[in-house]
């Protein structure tokens, strides 16, 4: 995973950069979308690997945003997540086929 | 009452994942089925939201957390039905295909009145009906194949050796 790459990513007409997610922690929040866990835990879930990833900064500004109302739990899980988690996999490489 | 066929029980089911023990209440066979795609979060999904709240948090604080509801939805799965995960699986899949489930329905089983177990044995022995010995032998072969990844789990339960290569015998035609 290159820690040095940036994501643009616009939610609702306001860009915002973030840095890979780590495998593990995409994995983890798609096991608490699967496991139908309630959206405020999927929030705190995203909240813990979305802090990281876009700093603390811009993390605050989204947060302010969610408060007011502007942004809902979809632009957190779709806008942001879903689209940031596909352009994180377009640029890593396929898996290598098994050598013989 | 302690049922000697888990098949026909409609006891809750206890489980437990990273130290957190809960049950979960029996489910209609249609539940199951409406679940067949999510299996490695079944533990979770037919748990009360309060229990899917505290697993949520564990996944956080315990790396185990995620392998721990797996294998714990895929015993329940095994258990539910009395028989390995995989082949439940495919009997389930098997089940929803149109002229399979019109055979049931025409047959008068309810997936929203039986049990998991009992859909599956119903729905296998519709698959096996009219099967002459090796048309059976070969499906019960192919059912029992564990998925890519799971071949470990692909034991003999103690079976005869002799048995069992006369069995193949039989499905390959080689005596």
């Amino acid at each position: 995973m290159d820690d040095t790459k940036q994501y643009t990513i616009q939610v609702k007409g306001k860009a915002y950069k973030f840095t890979p997610i780590p495998d593990s922690d995409i994995e983890k929040i798609m096991m608490l979308m699967n496991m139908n866990a309630s959206p405020f835990k999927i929030v705190k879930g995203l909240t813990y690997v979305l802090k990281d990833s876009s700093g603390e900064d811009q993390w605050d500004e989204i947060t302010d945003r969610m408060i007011t109302g502007e942004l809902g739990i979809r632009d957190i899980t779709v806008e942001i997540f879903d689209k940031l988690v596909k352009r994180q996999r377009k640029d890593q490489p396929a898996p290598a086929d098994d050598a013989e | 009452m302690t049922l000697s066929n888990p098949a026909l029980s409609r006891a809750r089911v206890r489980v437990s994942v990273c130290g957190l023990a809960y049950t979960i209440p029996w489910q209609p066979a249609g539940a199951w089925i409406d679940q067949v795609d999510n299996l490695s979060t079944l533990a979770s999904r037919f748990a009360a939201p309060e229990i899917r709240d505290r697993l949520a948090d564990r996944l956080w604080h315990y790396p185990e957390t995620a392998a721990e509801l797996r294998a714990e939805s895929l015993r329940l799965v095994s258990e539910a039905t009395g028989r390995r995960w995989w082949e439940a699986v495919r009997l389930m899949k098997t089940s929803v295909q149109h002229e399979m489930l019109g055979r049931l329905v025409l047959a008068g089983v309810d997936p929203w009145e039986r049990s998991i177990g009992e859909w599956c044995a119903a729905t296998y022995a519709t698959c096996v009906k009219g099967a002459d010995q090796k048309e059976r032998l070969k499906f019960d072969f192919r059912m029992s194949v564990p998925p890519v990844g799971h071949e470990d789990a692909w034991d003999d339960d103690g079976d005869d050796p002799a048995a069992i290569e006369a069995s193949l015998a039989g499905l390959f035609g080689t005596n």
